[in-house]
């Protein structure tokens, strides 16, 4: 009897490929890599930055949070894991954000400190990066530069109407943003659009005036809003025409493939992880935000992890499932980690790139198994502050957050002394 | 603005305020202070602040809007007898109703006064999905995508529809410039003269040719015999084919669109079987999928029998190539079988498994029914294209690569002409030369500096699509003298204009702007006429774009729109395939459609005599005889588990993770969108119950703990009775009995994707029964669901407020529930039926106001 013969073959399977094509981002650092404007320019010392990272699912506290205060304490579980920059990072714990409550919804005041997400009519407010950028954005080809970790449309960046700055979740669109450059004649045709923007902005404004003449108050509020949009975008399109006629900074690291597996939490947040530090490194950008959402419930792969992620966080009572959620949350540490040692091996004129950026890490939710929004898990790395210390303040009476971006924004060298319900800046916290 | 009308503004605007004022003269408010004093202040007064709610201070201005929510909420807590609480005295019953009465009152009349200062719902711009839909019409070109060009939009009340959830920002409107560009460029003819139509085709009988039909791990069929069925010795020739084994999409390079347009796309193939020892013809029907660029372009049947030919009419972009996928077969991979030179091995399979053999695709086109393309007349009419070098013109900036420019004898005036063409169906509306002056400058002051009529055009149409007339809807007039029939959206103004309505029923039912008839009836003022109005409505619904309005209403309504979030844990439900994805979401949206369509009522969101499936949910569901991917109304067996929304795949998989499910979850879900009672958060600090996967314990172990606690009692008792019953389904919507569990339990008898013995086992056995709160027991899913008819009324009032929300961009206020009571008291005779109350809605006042 005859056969038909079946040659089936083996498809490389999605996942494995796109692993391999995900290391290509980790590569090493370019030591050579100057800021684009710096060849030849008078060199001033290297700019002070920010990248401020929000893990929505959080931390579990009993493996976070150290004993003891102050330069003895001695490294928590979680701490261990980024133990070797111990001198390069302050630990905070019983701080929070006065009036935010509603559990994992206020990841969108993560930065912004707006009070009673919940509340109707809530509007948000000016996140941390955006007011840094207000007035310092202005330096660099993309005054700030929000990502995300995770499929959905959560991002950490608000304008100062409260509406929603859009993150990226996809590595190669953030690479091609920042270091893809358009030939002679498409640069030539951008900036024409440019052009022809800026002046179809200016007819917009006064559309928009007079329309307003014309409508109720609360319409009036929406076309401010829309308004004030406009006007932004007007003296943006002015900034970008002279970027695009400065060459792009070129890096020696491949356009990223983008692994958007739901497992790969690991690999996705190292991918975009590489791409803030690349964005600081070339000056493209000096604010950073990113946020790393697992609401959506992914089983991250992980060896031992079988329950997923979301799941995890609400049965920590079991044994069993509070050790598979150490194993993701520590791998997590590991990779802010791997982005501390990538910061620190950028040398910049006074010292490495780390000692000008500071790393803000930590999360909307202080214990997620009670969806609680107090004693938030809070590391602030780098950037030029005396580090090696917890930071300890009242686990029953927090003390306010935003005074820490209030030292943030004045490290930054903005004179100012408030950041939404601030009410000063964070006790302890001295500069180098 | 004239003076004349300037002066009517104010007159309205001072009405309104006077009757603001007294609104809170003729206020109740002695009485209610009395009332408030009297029953309320022990606990909410200056001494004690229960919940820190303290209700003697509470000032009574009922103009500020915060104040009047928070009486409304008093007002709520003590009609529905919460307050005073159970365990005070109660006051009298004439008093309490007369204190209900005096406060509804004023709570009605601050409202309404409210809704006439402000408008009710206000002026809002396009959502993503909006703008998309309304490019694509307006510019008549398919498939323009903007989901990677604007940002995504913000929700409130869940949907993206509220002034409040969508805002502006500078990217935004940075957006804005890129996505006009984008559908502008795409509109345009692709090149000078007509693209001919040619064939393109790969064949298994060509194989080893360039023609020849290559897929990946597909099997050459070439055999010299086949099975029992149609043995011969020499071979028909139709079993020249290359067959698959799995659901793998497969790209085919050669069949590659040149230029966009619309293509016919065929496939010759059949169906087969295969077991350890032969090749048959299949007994089942297959169904074959086309995707490109990552969309899916369709699904066609392969009838069992003979080779068969089947063909979709597409819409390609330049440069995209065909993937096919035989999307009916269950296996994603296979283990790897030994090459093809070395002696066939025994396939490791030990069952039966389909196959589908392909002979031939072909792709034929670009057709287009005129040249240039309708998109193009939309901007240029029927101007010349002519050739760059003839004309001797600078290229066009605006669409570098194309061949051509629009050549123009008269240029000012055809401008004046084009955009005067273009802004009115843009915005919507009739517009005159004051409209479109600035626009037209535009493109004048390019024309002077002698930049191609191209570019000079398209960057006013770019001015048209960033203003506001287009991107707003109920915008009134930005400049020009008003008109009787001017948009006026705004303040002061009882009901829409006819313009603004035929906007808001157009966007209501179709996600895009109203069309020539709808702007007509609009225009002669008819369109407020209640039974011109009905008659739109029921030409609207039957018109497919009402589709649009059917899964984005769900999407949001429902959740659908996350339906693709978490992917099934392949190990637990290797069974799970994107056509069955695809079915799922397909069922819920037939399933909506037919209830429109039959005007079926609220009753058969929750149960059914019949379910809309096709082949691949069918089998998912175990009900036999249904061939083919199409979906139709099945009538169900009287005994069958499903029926309604809530036995339907699409809902048990947006209710729960890729692993598990959850009964808070699916209770909250079925408590807040489908039954509109929504449960509060849980407290802060306490931890929540999720499924343990050890298998070890069971949910209803866990979740006995937690119905222990008083405070948890109050809220679980009414969430865990339908988040239990619906345990019944997993992940996927398909049926069980025991739960999968990786861990512990017996070994089924199925394979997986990869046609192996599947890795999971069946743990521990479901419980679904349970009881309502008010004592009412039930054994399972058949039982539950007719319990939760008689509370038929609740379920039609929730889907009326969605509507509401969704179709006016504000909730149920105040003073519009007596609007929803009388739709639900018009509409009860019908059983609450869908196409009726959407009817109702759009006649009533809650509709029709700004």
């Amino acid at each position: 009897m005859k056969r038909i013969q079946f040659c089936t073959r083996r498809a490389l399977s999605r996942r494995s490929f796109l692993r391999g094509a995900g290391a290509a981002l980790a590569l090493p650092l370019l030591d050579a890599m100057v800021p684009a404007f710096a060849r030849g320019e008078e060199r001033e010392p290297s700019p002070r930055r920010m990248i401020a990272i929000c893990n929505d699912l959080g931390f579990m506290p009993e493996f976070f949070f150290p004993e003891r205060e102050g330069a003895e304490y001695e490294l928590s579980p979680y701490l261990q894991v980024i133990g070797e920059h111990r001198g390069d990072f302050t630990v905070f714990s019983g701080v929070s954000h006065p009036d935010v409550k509603g559990g994992h919804s206020t990841d969108i005041c993560f930065l912004t400190a707006a009070p009673e997400p919940l509340k109707a009519g809530f509007r948000n407010s000016i996140s941390l990066d955006q007011a840094a950028a207000e007035s310092l954005g202005r330096q660099t080809r993309f005054p700030t530069l929000s990502l995300r970790v995770g499929p959905g449309d959560k991002s950490l960046s608000y304008t100062s109407d409260g509406a929603r700055l859009p993150a990226e979740e996809r590595p190669s669109e953030v690479y091609k943003r920042l270091f893809l450059q358009g030939s002679p004649q498409e640069v030539a045709a951008q900036v024409q659009r440019l052009r022809d923007g800026r002046s179809l902005m200016d007819s917009l404004s006064g559309r928009i005036q007079s329309l307003r003449r014309q409508v109720g108050t609360g319409d009036r509020e929406r076309l401010d809003q829309f308004f004030n949009s406009v006007r932004d975008v007007e003296k943006r399109l002015v900034a970008n025409e002279e970027w695009e006629q400065r060459p792009a900074p070129r890096v020696d690291v491949p356009l990223p493939e983008d692994n958007l597996e739901p497992g790969a939490l690991i690999e996705r947040t190292r991918a975009i992880y590489d791409l803030a530090r690349l964005a600081l490194e070339t000056d493209s950008t000096r604010f950073v935000t990113i946020i790393i959402t697992q609401g959506f419930n992914p089983r991250v792969d992980l060896p031992g992890v079988t329950v997923p992620h979301h799941a995890l966080t609400h049965q920590t009572s079991i044994r069993e499932s509070r050790e598979q959620l150490r194993i993701v949350e520590e791998a997590q540490l590991r990779v802010f980690g791997e982005l501390l040692d990538g910061l620190k091996h950028v040398r910049e004129e006074q010292g490495t790139l780390l000692d000008r950026t500071m790393v803000l890490h930590g999360s909307n939710l202080g214990h997620a198994s009670l969806h609680d929004t107090r004693n938030l898990p809070i590391i602030l790395a780098g950037g030029g502050f005396r580090h090696g210390r917890h930071l300890a303040f009242d686990k029953d009476d927090n003390a306010p957050l935003p005074n820490l971006y209030v030292s943030m924004l004045q490290r930054l060298g903005l004179e100012t002394d408030r950041f939404a319900t601030s009410t000063g800046t964070i006790d302890g916290l001295e500069l180098t | 603005m004239s003076y004349r009308s300037s002066a009517a503004t104010i007159r309205l605007i001072l009405a309104g305020w006077v009757l603001g004022q007294a609104a809170l003269v003729a206020a109740g408010e002695p009485e209610i202070r009395t009332f408030v004093e009297r029953h309320c202040t022990e606990c909410h007064g200056e001494d004690v602040q229960e919940a820190g709610f303290r209700l003697d201070t509470l000032q009574f201005k009922l103009d500020d809007p915060d104040l009047l929510q928070t009486w409304v909420k008093v007002h709520d807590r003590i009609d529905r007898g919460e307050m005073p609480p159970k365990e005070m005295p109660r006051p009298p019953a004439d008093e309490q109703k007369r204190l209900l009465k005096v406060l509804a009152g004023d709570l009605r009349k601050a409202d309404l006064a409210q809704q006439r200062d402000c408008g009710r719902a206000g002026l809002r711009r396009l959502n993503r999905c909006e703008y998309g839909h309304t490019l694509s019409d307006l510019l008549a070109r398919p498939n323009l995508d903007f989901t990677s060009v604007l940002p995504p939009d913000r929700l409130a009340y869940g949907y993206d529809k509220s002034a409040e959830a969508l805002d502006f920002s500078h990217v935004q409107i940075a957006s804005y410039l890129e996505a006009a560009d984008l559908g502008l460029r795409a509109a345009l003819a692709p090149c000078r003269e007509q693209p001919p139509v040619r064939t393109l085709r790969v064949s298994a009988a060509e194989s080893g040719t360039d023609a020849g039909l290559k897929l990946a791990g597909g099997i050459r069929m070439i055999g010299e015999e086949t099975s029992e069925v149609g043995r011969t010795e020499t071979p028909p020739p139709e079993w020249k084919a290359v067959g698959v084994l799995t659901h793998q999409s497969h790209s085919i390079e050669k069949l590659r669109a040149a230029y966009p347009g619309h293509y016919r796309l065929r496939v010759r193939a059949f169906g087969f079987e295969r077991d350890a020892e032969d090749v048959g013809r299949s007994r089942r029907t297959e169904a074959v999928s086309f995707s490109a660029g990552g969309r899916s372009l369709g699904t066609v049947d392969i009838p069992p029998g003979p080779p068969s030919t089947a063909e979709l009419t597409v819409w390609l972009e330049a440069d995209e190539s065909i993937a096919v996928a035989a999307a009916s077969l269950p296996f994603a991979e296979l283990p790897d079988a030994p090459d093809a030179d070395e002696a066939p091995a025994e396939p490791s399979a030990p069952l039966t498994t389909p196959g589908v053999a392909f002979q031939w695709l072909e792709l034929e086109g670009p057709v287009y029914d005129q040249w240039p393309p309708e998109s193009h007349r939309r901007l240029f009419g029927s101007l010349p294209l002519e050739s760059i070098a003839a004309t001797g013109e600078k290229r066009p900036v605006c669409a570098p690569g194309i061949d051509y420019t629009v050549f123009s004898p008269n240029p000012k005036a055809d401008a004046r002409e084009l955009l005067r063409s273009f802004a009115g169906r843009a915005w919507r509306r009739p517009v005159g030369d004051a409209d479109i002056a600035e626009a037209l400058a535009i493109a004048r002051e390019k024309l002077e500096k002698d930049e191609p009529f191209l570019d000079a055009m398209i960057a006013a149409y770019r001015a048209v699509l960033c203003s506001p007339e287009f991107l707003l809807l109920g915008c009134p007039r930005a400049t020009g003298a008003p008109s009787e029939t001017a948009v006026n959206a705004s303040a002061g103004h009882e009901f829409l204009s006819t313009q603004a309505l035929a906007s808001r029923l157009a966007y209501f039912l179709w996600c895009s702007p109203p069309d020539d008839e709808l702007l007509a009836r609009a225009s002669d003022g008819t369109l407020a006429e209640p039974a011109v109005l009905r008659r739109q409505v029921e030409r609207m619904l039957a018109d497919p774009r009402s589709e649009r309005f059917v899964s984005h209403f769900l999407d949001h309504w429902l959740g659908l729109s996350w339906i693709n979030v978490t992917e099934p844990d392949e190990n637990l439900y290797p069974e799970f395939t994107p056509l069955l994805l695809q079915a799922c979401l397909a069922e819920t949206r037939g399933y909506f459609a037919e209830m429109l369509r039959r005007n079926l009522g609220a009753r058969y969101l929750v149960d059914s005599e019949f379910a809309m499936l096709n082949q691949r949910l069918a089998e998912h569901y175990g009900v036999p005889g249904v061939q083919g991917n199409a979906m139709r109304p099945v009538k169900l067996p009287p005994d069958s588990v499903r029926g309604g929304l809530l036995t339907q795949a699409s809902i048990l998989k947006v209710t729960s993770n890729g692993t598990t499910t959850s009964p808070v979850a699916r209770g909250v879900f079925v408590l807040s969108t489908i039954l509109g009672a929504p449960v509060p958060p849980p407290p802060e600090s306490i931890p929540s119950v999720e499924p343990d996967l050890s298998g070890t314990t069971t949910i209803r172990e866990q979740f006995a703990k937690h119905r222990a606690e008083e405070s948890c009692a109050v809220c679980h008792q009414r969430i865990d009775p339908p988040g239990f019953v619906l345990e019944s389904f997993d992940v996927i919507g398909g049926w069980r009995e025991r739960y999968r569990s990786l861990e512990q339990g017996a070994t089924p008898d199925a394979l997986d994707a990869r046609g192996l013995p599947v890795s999971y086992k069946l743990g521990q056995p479901v419980d679904p029964s349970g009881e309502l709160p008010d004592g009412r027991a039930f054994s399972d899913i058949r039982e539950f669901r007719k319990l939760l008819l008689s509370k038929e009324k609740e379920i039609a009032q929730n889907l009326l407020e969605q509507l509401v929300v969704y179709s006016t961009g504000a909730p149920v206020s105040f003073a519009d529930r007596e609007v929803v009571d009388e739709i639900l008291e018009k509409t009860r005779q019908s059983g609450y039926g869908t196409r009726s109350m959407i009817h109702e809605l759009v006649q009533s006042r809650l509709f029709r106001k700004p």
